[in-house]
């Protein structure tokens, strides 16, 4: 290196004059530069020179950034599922807090909804035990296996329009708890099952003395028949509606003429039921469920972005 | 003037926050490269700007960077992020030059016109700014002589400050050839200018 540097080699100093301006040579080398750099005049100007024009580069200011280079709606693959967890996330949020609202502040609008509910159930099961007074005993349970579980379920689900519909005063809440009201009445709700068994018992008590045509042992074993095959199982309390129905439209109009229509009216005049609406508290649970689930995918998604 | 050589010298929770930017836009955070975008879009302009010439071809460049930056982003292993997307910077930016070779009349007068030099409102005295206004055109058109590989090292080091290293990522290549291209570049730079005296006092 030394040699390369000494006096006569200049064009090698000039090869490292530019990292001698670096400072970034160590210390032999560089001592030797600066000794030649005294000695020899062109090298010192080929030096001063190159400082220059480095000063001079180092002056450049920065041009401003004309705009932001910030990149916008990145990654349509994860942003529709985001917009989509958002959407069904803020409905299932005001679903719920409707649902609660509906509890908390509007008490009277479930009320009558609840007994809307109970009524129409036991509207049902009194339609029956009329049936089952006029028509022997026995017409029942021979009706009760050919009935249609479509119908059944159908029939189960009927009081549960009425009551959200009466129930979904919040407008943009209606038609999500008509949908889902509907659900759970099929299934039909360990609460009616168990409590088929006696239902009918009183709606048929209840239901015979304005009859009258029948003798009250009549009454009470058309009850208990019905009672033992409904309890098992759920559906078979409306299976006994629809054969009931079917009994009903069997019968010669004259034998009962104003029977179902006065039931009717009866019925509706029932005291609402005490407790809350079947449908409430598994509604109010699922949707907090599900709100729950999009809430934490929410989070996962926005957190993994 | 502001000192671009802070640039260098980046303190070490400041890389450490970037290792975390960086590693949260892999997962695909696209704040956090946003942010990389912020701290990076100055430096990647303006080494577009004196690689090209042009505002206008140095905004594209740098945008297509950052959105090659982002799509590619799995491919950075660590290291100086900056050195990382300034070879997408440069190389977008050769693009650009290569494509500009067939139309020969973007020319340097052209570029001139196009002032790539935007005098920041300083409250000076006009004929200073109008002065370094013309120094810094000319000074552009001297860079625009030299071969683009040494334009690019000069422009880095001397300009923006980087280290050897960074520009060697950079720009693929070795530290004798940074420092080499580095000397040539100053040399042939310095002749231009001896060219030009009046530019040796701005």
């Amino acid at each position: 290196m030394s040699e390369r540097t000494s006096v006569d080699g200049a064009e090698h100093v000039h090869d490292l004059l530019s990292e001698y301006l670096n400072g970034d040579l160590p210390d032999a080398e560089r001592q030797v530069i600066q000794q030649h750099l005294d000695a020899c005049a062109r090298c010192r100007r080929d030096y001063e020179s190159l400082r220059l024009t480095v000063n001079l580069l180092r002056q450049i200011p920065l041009h401003a950034v004309p705009r932001s280079f910030a990149i916008a709606a990145l990654e349509p693959r994860q942003s529709w599922r985001l917009t989509w967890l958002r959407l069904s996330t803020s409905a299932l949020a005001a679903v719920f807090v409707a649902l609660l609202a509906l509890r908390l502040v509007l008490p009277s609008a479930i009320q009558p909804a609840a007994s809307t509910a109970a009524t129409g159930e036991s509207r049902v099961q009194s339609q029956a035990a009329s049936a089952s007074n006029a028509q022997p005993a026995a017409a029942a349970p021979t009706a009760a296996p050919a009935a249609p579980p479509m119908q059944a379920a159908a029939a189960a689900a009927a009081p549960a329009p009425r009551a959200a519909q009466a129930a979904a005063t919040a407008a943009p809440a209606a038609q999500v708890i008509r949908s889902a009201a509907a659900q759970p009445a099929p299934g039909a709700t360990p609460t009616p099952a168990s409590g088929a068994g006696v239902a009918p018992l009183a709606a048929a008590s209840r239901a015979a003395p304005p009859g009258g045509t029948v003798s009250p042992p009549a009454v009470v074993s058309a009850a208990q028949q019905a009672a033992p095959v409904t309890a098992p199982k759920p559906a078979l309390q409306t299976d006994a509606a629809t054969a009931h129905r079917t009994a009903v439209s069997t019968l010669p109009p004259s034998t009962v003429p104003p029977r179902p229509a006065t039931t009717r009216r009866v019925s509706t005049r029932l005291p609402p039921a005490p407790s809350a609406p079947d449908w409430y508290t598994p509604l109010l649970a699922a949707v907090g469920v599900l709100l729950a689930v999009s809430l934490g995918a929410l989070v996962w998604v926005s957190r993994r972005r | 003037m502001t000192s671009r050589r802070q640039t260098a010298a980046a303190p070490a929770e400041a890389l450490a926050n970037e290792t975390e930017r960086v590693a949260a836009a892999q997962r695909g955070d696209s704040v956090a490269f946003n942010q990389l975008v912020i701290a990076h879009q100055e430096l990647a302009f303006n080494v577009a700007l004196r690689l090209v010439g042009d505002a206008d071809s140095a905004a594209d460049v740098t945008q297509d960077a950052f959105l090659s930056a982002y799509r590619h982003l799995d491919q950075f292993k660590g290291g100086s992020f900056r050195s990382w997307l300034l070879r997408i910077v440069t190389n977008a930016s050769y693009d650009v030059l290569r494509g500009r070779r067939h139309k020969t009349r973007q020319s340097l007068d052209e570029m001139i016109e196009e002032s790539s030099f935007d005098v920041p409102d300083s409250g000076e005295l006009p004929e200073t700014v109008t002065l370094r206004h013309e120094f810094l055109e000319k000074l552009q058109v001297g860079l625009a002589t030299l071969p683009v590989d040494q334009r690019a090292v000069l422009v880095l080091y001397d300009i923006h400050g980087l280290s050897y290293e960074e520009i060697g990522v950079a720009l693929e290549t070795t530290l004798g050839t940074v420092k080499s291209r580095l000397n040539r570049a100053r040399s042939r730079l310095r002749d231009y200018l001896m060219q030009h005296p009046e530019l040796w006092k701005p």
